[in-house]
């Protein structure tokens, strides 16, 4: 008797076994066909070249009108960036990219919050790259931060799928085939415009909307300057011509944004020191009106507008080369 | 340590195989050190109420089965006094304070106690039931009192339903720890099985429809008729799942070890009355009232008017055992006004002969609705954030005003659609399996089609259980 139930039970691990791996086949093959999700679209895209890339965080996802630029200038531009993003982040996709295009700028956003050392809960969002684990750059890049865990991730069939079932498990498959809007990104090239804006409001209200904001999340993290020095230097070492790019946001915030002024010479620092140019728009013209703005820190569609009619100016020089 | 981590699912492997490895005179040392370290998970300080509240009713059995005559009653006074003078000031001290602050408001008096600044010790309302029905079981001599110090603590920090129960009963559990439990692969089977239903329950549907739930429950002045009538049948289904669930993994952890724990729930929304309901809701708790508050206060062998008097304060107290609040108090006094009402109109809600869940008579489909009614309006006031949010669902939940509306916002995520459909499949389970359960059911069927759901189970709960929600187990808060 107790044989046949330890016949059944090795039986019943094993369809358990062969039905994870399936399934984790199946899932990896699946979900980075997602194109809802910037990250797969953007990793979806191979043998391109381009004029230039713009990455960075949700200000220039937002805050540079790519179509415009492509528009003026008649190049190849492709906007990276990437909402709630940080350096590490943006290291990886730019690693990942490259490996399978080029181009001859990269136009990299810089700014206060993405030096900060708490402002993302975390520097990566794992889960989107999960399924391609098993890529070395991915994985080295995972481990690095996240430890065992990525071990985990990596070796234990399903597990990523458990433990984040609710951004890439089934539920995401399912919202993906039932969605109609799947090609998004393609028809803006990465830019993602947000209309609305910002109201008048006290400097009492700014403050403490700041504090909100930054809270104590204000000291200036090394690994977040390591990580902005390594994109810079995989730009260089793929022929790129790097300009760092400070956008505009709402000027009564500089004052309450602690180490400002510290990192803005830090970025100068460093632009310096790697042979790139830094551009500090702090002061541009949507700056200081609030209907060019949807909020303290990003430019509108109409901001982005103005703003990229402007930046041309300084881009211009970087393509036509 | 939360049943739904992943540091249980470390703890319970190694607990258990530590179990069936260890000498037998080596486990319950072994069982209070398991048990001690999956309290002090949480905050870890307050195993030393823990402590306390164990070597009180330890020796409080110890004395009174030593003395004879008042001493007797005089030991259980101190015990129970002292036992609930932690419940008292852990739990209600600021209930009271601010009640009474409230008072002293009104008639423009000063108050000069200031809130406490204390957390409620997690699991203290069950464990504090468990010690307090052993002293009382030793005082009547239906128990013998364990002289074993560690087989005590076991007994009351037993860890599977050491946060949340079962409530147990001496007789039930404590001979159980002298007792030698073989690794025996069918049970051990059956509680892997039963814990997996148990996570079925709690991480795919509870936590799923917790999200429509709190966000109706938490601004409910923003929602109307449907959104609130589906928000309230929601909330009923996600605090059974969560609390069955729970009772389920508890029940299931102990029975891989060998250990037998009380059923807690039976299905309780398939009562065809409010009675019925409470012999299969929360049974360890309906039981430990009737057996230690309702019986002692004459039961049901008194005057009409006693019997009823009786029944609402027990159900008043126990809706204060549920929480330091005032909707709490009102949902009990709610359950003892139906049950009132019931045993009034007696002949109406008999039940029929045959109980067995498939067979239902058009009479019975009635009674199911208007018992699941009644237990849903019940349950605004035990979730509602105040009385006054109770108040306003109450008389809300027939204003249509863009209801539909709102509901449809709630079921356009995926997310939001997977709790109801889970439910309309536990429920069809429990249906199909009536008074057998869903396990003897299952049991009964072929291998492939044994397999078959349990496989299917356990995918569900790895791809659309909520592992990230942080939602607690909501019976931890009592």
């Amino acid at each position: 008797m107790k044989k046949i139930f330890v016949k059944r039970i090795s039986l019943f691990l094993f369809i358990l076994l062969a039905l994870l791996c399936i399934f984790h086949f199946a899932m990896d093959q699946l979900v980075v066909k997602d194109m809802s999700v910037k990250n797969y679209w953007l990793l979806g895209k191979k043998g391109n070249h381009y004029d230039a890339l713009v990455l960075g965080s949700s200000r220039t996802h937002g805050g540079i009108n790519v179509c415009q630029l492509k528009d003026s200038l008649k190049r190849n531009i492709l906007n990276m960036s990437l909402e709630g993003t940080g350096y590490p982040e943006q290291y990886m996709m730019l690693s990942l990219f490259l490996r399978e295009n080029s181009s001859k700028v990269l136009v990299l956003n810089v700014d206060v919050y993405s030096i900060l050392r708490g402002f993302f809960s975390h520097p990566y969002h794992e889960y989107y790259y999960l399924p391609l684990i098993s890529d070395s750059t991915v994985y080295a890049n995972l481990k690095a931060y996240y430890g065992y865990k990525a071990v985990l991730w990596k070796y234990i069939p399903f597990y990523k799928y458990v433990d984040f079932n609710r951004q890439i498990g089934l539920n995401r498959l399912i919202k993906m085939y039932s969605s109609k809007n799947q090609e998004a990104y393609e028809k803006y090239q990465g830019t993602l415009l947000v209309n609305g804006s910002l109201k008048n409001v006290s400097d009492q209200q700014l403050v403490k909307n700041i504090n909100t904001f930054l809270g104590e999340k204000n000291s200036i993290s090394d690994t977040n300057i390591v990580y902005l020095k390594k994109i810079i230097h995989l730009a260089k070492q793929h022929n790129m011509q790097v300009m760092m790019v400070m956008l505009p946001e709402y000027h009564k915030v500089y004052a309450y944004q602690p180490s400002r002024k510290k990192i803005v010479s830090l970025f100068t620092s460093i632009a310096q020191t790697t042979n790139s140019k830094f551009y500090n728009f702090e002061n541009h013209v949507t700056a200081y009106d609030i209907t060019k703005l949807y909020n303290y820190s990003h430019l509108n569609a109409q901001g982005a507008t103005v703003f990229t009619a402007d930046f041309v100016k300084f881009f211009k020089p970087y393509v036509n080369k | 340590m939360l049943f739904n981590s992943i540091d249980f699912l470390v703890f319970f492997p190694i607990v258990t195989v530590l179990y069936f490895l260890l000498p037998n005179r080596a486990t319950p040392f072994m069982l209070l050190i398991a048990s001690c370290f999956f309290y002090m998970f949480f905050i870890p300080k307050y195993i030393f109420i823990l402590a306390i509240t164990i070597l009180i009713d330890y020796f409080a059995g110890i004395f009174i089965e030593e003395s004879t005559g008042k001493r007797r009653k005089v030991y259980l006074v101190v015990s129970i006094i002292s036992t609930c003078l932690v419940l008292a000031i852990f739990k209600y001290a600021n209930f009271f304070n601010s009640n009474f602050l409230a008072i002293a408001d009104f008639f423009h008096l000063k108050y000069p106690v200031h809130t406490l600044n204390i957390i409620l010790p997690i699991g203290l309302s069950f464990h504090t039931f468990q010690s307090l029905s052993y002293v009382i079981e030793v005082y009547y001599g239906r128990q013998k009192t364990e002289r074993n110090f560690i087989n005590y603590s076991v007994y009351v920090m037993f860890y599977p339903q050491l946060v949340a129960g079962p409530i147990e009963r001496p007789q039930n559990l404590l001979h159980q720890f002298r007792e030698r439990h073989k690794f025996d692969i069918i049970r051990v089977l059956s509680g892997l099985k039963l814990m997996l239903w148990g996570f079925f329950k709690k991480l795919v549907i509870a936590d799923s429809v917790a999200i429509v739930v709190n966000q109706v429950y938490s601004s409910p002045y923003d929602y109307h008729g449907l959104a609130l009538i589906v928000a309230t049948i929601l909330f009923a289904f996600q605090i059974y799942c969560d609390f069955s669930g729970y009772s389920d993994i508890a029940i299931g952890a102990a029975r891989v070890m060998g250990y037998d724990l009380m059923q807690n729930f039976n299905t309780p929304y398939f009562s065809r009355s409010i009675s019925e309901f409470w012999r299969r809701w929360h049974i360890s708790l309906s039981t430990w009232f009737k057996d230690y508050l309702y019986i002692p206060l004459g039961g049901s062998r008194v005057s009409y008017w006693r019997r009823n008097y009786n029944l609402f304060i027990t159900f008043t107290i126990s809706g204060l055992w549920h929480g330091a609040n005032w909707t709490y108090v009102i949902w009990g006094m709610l359950n003892g006004f139906y049950l009132i009402i019931e045993n009034t109109f007696s002949g109406f809600f008999k039940e029929p002969v045959n109980k067995t869940g498939v067979k239902f008579h058009i009479k019975d489909k009635f009674k199911l609705l208007y018992t699941f009614t009644l237990i849903c309006i019940s349950w605004i006031f035990f979730r509602a954030a105040s009385l006054t949010d109770a108040w306003y669902i109450l008389t809300h939940l027939f204003s249509f005003n863009n209801s539909y509306g709102e509901l449809k916002l709630f079921f356009s995520d995926y997310d939001t659609i997977q709790g109801p459909l889970f439910i309309l499949f536990m429920l069809l389970i429990q249906y199909k399996a009536g008074d057998t359960g869903f396990e003897g059911y299952i049991a009964g069927r072929s291998i492939f089609i044994r397999w078959s759901f349990y496989f299917l189970i356990l995918f569900i709960v790895l791809l659309f259980g909520l592992f990230k929600s942080q939602h607690q187990f909501i019976y931890f808060q009592f």
